[in-house]
C-alpha cells in the first residue's frame, strides 16, 4: 500500500520510459501509430505531471512539433524531390544547373510525396513529444543528483546553472507580488531599481543557503588519495572511455573485423564504468532525501522497454506493417501488435503512485484572492 | 559474315511478325512507350536487366529524370517506404522477394546506369531521380550487386527495332498500373500496329495490377471484375526471354493489404479513446 501513497516517481524511470516511446516511434511512418504514440504519452503527462514550472513545457514541445510538421511540407513543396501519382498542385519549376541535382525548386506537387513529408516530419515530433514528456514528467534536478560519485562536480556546475534561470523568474515574481500587496504599481523602467536589487539580494541568499547546504553533506572536501590509486582510476577510466569510442566505430564501420564492434564496446563502457566506481569511492557525500527505485519505477521502465521492443521486433519481422503505404497510396494498416505494445507504454498513467499534490500553490492562490478582494 | 546477316534480318523480321500477329491476336492497347528502342535522336531508351531478362523500351520525350523516363517507359516502380521517390526497390515488381521498405541490399539492387547510343555504360554518379537524361541517350537498370547490364547500349537506329536481345520474344499480357494522367499525357510511339487496333475489348478501368501470366483475351477480361478502383490498366507486350517471370512477378505488388473503412474506423475509435483520455485526465486533474 506504500507505492500508492502519492510521490514522485524517479527521474531515471520516466526518461527510460520516453526513451523506450521514442525509439518506438522512430521505428514506424504509420500515421495511426504515431497519432497512438502521441495520444499515450499526452496521457501519461495529464496523469501524472507534477506542478513545478517544467512540468507544464510539454504544450510547447507539442506546438515545437506542430512547427516542425509544418516546416517539413513547406521545404517539400519548396524545395523538397516530387513523386507520385494524385496531382495536388502544380507550382512552376526552376531548372537548376547539374551539380544541384538532388533539389527541386517549385514543381508539380504530389499527394504522396506531401504525405511522405508530413508523416515525415510527424514521426520526428512526436519523438520530440516523447522527450517533452520526459522534462516534463522529471524534476531534472533530481535527475543529476543521480549521477555518479565520480562526477559530482560536472553535476554540481550543471545543477547552479539549470536553476539559475528559472529562480531567478521565482524571485522576480516574489518581489514583483510583495510590491503589490504593499500597493506599489510602478511598471516599466521605472519598477526596475525598486525590483532589481531586492532579487539581487534574493539570489545571493539563496546562493549562500545552497553553498551552505552543499557543504554540509560533503561536496567540495576532497578525501585524500594515494596517487597510485589515482593513477589507476585515471587509466581504467581513459582506457574505457577510448575503447568505446573505437567499439563504436566498430559497430557502425561494416568493413572492420568483428572483435572491434560489440565486443570492443561491451568492454570499454564496462571499464569506463569501472573507472566512475573507483573514483566515486573517494567522494565522501550524502544524499538528503534519496529517490527511491520501487516497483512502480521498474513497472514505468519495462513498460517503455515492452513498447519498443515490440515495435523494433515487428519492423524486424513484418515491416510492411508499421508504414504509410504510398505507392499505391492505400488506407494505413491497424496491426495488433504494435498498437498493444504502444498501449502498454500508457499503463504507468494508472499504475504509477499520483505525483504529490503541491501545497504551496494553494497558498498563493488564496493570497492572490485575498489581494483581490481588498483592492 | 556477310552469310550471317540475312539470317539476322529474318530473324529480326520474323520476331516483329511474330509480335505484331500477337499484339494483332490479343488487341492491345498501345502502349504508353514502345516495346524497343527509340528512334533516331528522341526520346529516351530504357533498358532493364533483372540478370535473367533483358527489357528494352523507349520513354518519349525528354523526361525530366531517368525515374520519369523508367515509368513514362511503361515499367512500374516500387519504391522503398523510407525512401519513396528517389530509390528504385522493384520495376515491374521484381525482385519480389525484397520487402521494399529499407534501403535495399548492396548484392541485391537495381544499378542504374547511363550511357550514349552505341557507346558504353557508365554507372550513374547520380540518383535516378536527379540524373537528367538527353533525349536520345540511354538508362540502363540492372539488378544485383552493381553489374552492368549485359547487353551493350542499342546503337542509334532511323528505324524501330524489336526488342534487342532476346530469342523469339514471347508476348504475354502483363497489365501494369499506370494513371490515366500518364497513358494520355505519354506520347503515342512510332511503329506497332497496335494503336490502329485499340478498341480494347478485354480491357477494363479497373484491371488489378496483379496479371495473369496467360496471354489469352479471355483471362485479361475475366480478370477485370475484382480489381481496385484505382488503377487503369495498360497491357503492353513485354518480349522478354523469362516473360513468366517478369508477368508473374506483379503479382507480389502490394496491393492485397487495403484494410479500407474498418480500419480507418477501428482507428479513428482507437485514437479518440486515448486522446479523449488524456483530455478528460487533464481536464480532472486542473479542477
Amino acid at each position: 500500500m506504500r507505492s500508492t501513497l502519492p510521490r514522485a516517481v524517479h527521474p531515471a524511470a520516466w526518461w527510460g520510459w520516453a526513451i523506450g516511446m521514442a525509439v518506438a516511434v522512430s521505428t514506424t511512418t504509420n500515421p495511426v501509430l504515431l497519432l497512438l504514440a502521441l495520444c499515450v504519452v499526452a496521457l501519461v503527462v495529464a496523469a501524472r505531471r507534477g506542478t513545478s514550472p517544467w512540468a507544464r513545457a510539454f504544450r510547447l514541445y507539442l506546438w515545437l512539433g506542430l512547427a516542425i510538421v509544418v516546416a517539413r511540407v513547406v521545404l517539400h513543396v519548396l524545395v523538397g524531390l516530387k513523386f507520385g501519382e494524385i496531382v495536388v498542385l502544380r507550382l512552376p519549376e526552376v531548372t537548376l544547373p547539374s551539380w544541384a541535382a538532388g533539389i527541386q525548386v517549385g514543381g508539380t506537387v504530389y499527394l504522396e510525396g506531401l504525405l511522405a513529408a508530413a508523416l515525415a516530419g510527424l514521426r520526428l515530433a512526436v519523438m520530440i513529444a516523447c522527450i517533452g514528456a520526459a522534462n516534463a514528467l522529471a524534476n531534472p534536478k533530481r535527475l543529476l543528483r543521480a549521477l555518479p560519485g565520480a562526477l559530482h562536480e560536472i553535476g554540481s556546475a550543471v545543477v547552479v546553472s539549470v536553476s539559475v534561470a528559472p529562480q531567478l523568474a521565482e524571485s522576480v515574481q516574489r518581489v514583483l507580488r510583495a510590491r503589490q500587496l504593499r500597493g506599489d504599481t510602478t511598471r516599466g523602467l521605472r519598477a526596475v531599481p525598486t525590483v532589481a536589487l531586492p532579487v539581487l539580494e534574493d539570489t545571493l541568499e539563496r546562493s549562500l543557503l545552497l553553498a551552505a547546504a552543499m557543504d554540509s553533506r560533503g561536496y567540495g572536501r576532497t578525501d585524500h588519495v594515494p596517487g597510485g590509486h589515482r593513477l589507476v582510476t585515471g587509466a581504467v577510466t581513459l582506457g574505457g572511455l577510448l575503447a568505446s569510442a573505437v567499439g563504436i566505430y566498430g559497430v557502425l564501420d561494416a568493413t572492420t573485423p568483428a572483435a572491434m564492434g560489440t565486443p570492443t564496446l561491451l568492454a570499454g563502457l564496462a571499464l569506463s564504468g569501472l573507472g566512475l566506481w573507483l573514483g566515486g569511492r573517494h567522494v565522501p557525500r550524502t544524499t538528503y532525501r534519496p529517490d527511491p527505485w520501487r516497483g512502480a519505477e521498474w513497472l514505468t521502465v519495462g513498460c517503455g522497454v515492452v513498447a519498443a521492443a515490440t515495435l523494433v521486433t515487428v519492423s524486424r519481422t513484418t515491416p510492411e506493417l508499421l508504414v504509410m503505404p504510398l505507392t499505391p497510396l492505400a488506407v494505413p494498416p491497424l496491426p495488433m501488435a504494435p498498437v498493444v505494445g504502444l498501449l502498454v507504454g500508457a499503463l504507468p498513467a494508472y499504475l504509477t503512485p499520483a505525483p504529490p499534490r503541491p501545497a504551496a500553490r494553494a497558498a498563493h492562490r488564496g493570497a492572490r484572492d485575498r489581494v483581490v478582494v481588498r483592492g | 559474315m556477310r552469310g550471317s546477316e540475312p539470317g539476322l534480318l529474318r530473324h529480326l523480321t520474323g520476331a516483329a511478325a511474330a509480335s505484331g500477329l500477337a499484339l494483332a491476336g490479343l488487341v492491345m492497347t498501345s502502349a504508353p512507350a514502345s516495346a524497343a528502342a527509340c528512334s533516331g535522336t528522341s526520346g529516351v531508351t530504357v533498358v532493364v536487366d533483372t540478370g535473367s531478362s533483358v527489357n528494352t523500351r523507349c520513354a518519349a520525350g525528354d523526361p525530366a529524370s531517368a525515374l520519369k523516363a523508367l515509368t513514362a517507359a511503361g515499367f512500374s516502380v516500387t519504391y522503398p517506404q523510407q525512401y519513396p521517390g528517389s530509390v528504385v526497390c522493384r520495376i515491374n515488381g521484381f525482385p519480389a522477394s525484397d520487402p521494399c521498405v529499407r534501403m535495399p541490399p548492396a548484392d541485391a539492387y537495381w544499378a542504374f546506369f547511363h550511357a550514349t547510343r552505341g557507346g558504353g555504360w557508365t554507372y550513374s554518379s547520380s540518383g535516378v531521380s536527379s540524373y537528367d537524361p538527353r533525349p536520345g541517350t540511354v538508362v540502363g537498370f540492372r539488378f544485383g550487386a552493381g553489374q552492368q547490364p549485359r547487353v551493350a547500349p542499342p546503337e542509334p537506329t532511323a528505324t524501330t527495332a524489336p526488342a534487342v536481345t532476346t530469342t523469339k520474344p514471347q508476348p504475354t499480357s502483363a497489365p501494369r498500373t499506370t494513371s490515366a494522367r500518364e497513358v494520355t499525357s505519354a506520347p503515342r510511339s512510332t511503329s506497332s500496329g497496335a494503336a490502329a487496333t485499340a478498341p480494347a475489348p478485354g480491357v477494363t478501368p479497373s484491371v488489378p495490377p496483379s496479371p495473369t501470366p496467360t496471354a489469352s483475351r479471355s483471362a485479361s477480361a475475366s480478370a477485370s471484375p475484382s480489381g481496385p478502383a484505382t488503377p487503369t490498366a495498360t497491357p503492353s507486350v513485354t518480349a522478354s526471354t523469362s516473360a513468366t517471370r517478369l508477368a508473374a512477378a506483379p503479382t507480389a505488388e502490394p496491393d492485397d493489404g487495403s484494410p479500407g473503412v474498418g480500419t480507418l474506423v477501428a482507428a479513428a475509435a482507437l485514437l479518440a479513446l486515448v486522446g479523449g483520455g488524456a483530455g478528460w485526465t487533464a481536464w480532472k486533474r486542473r479542477a
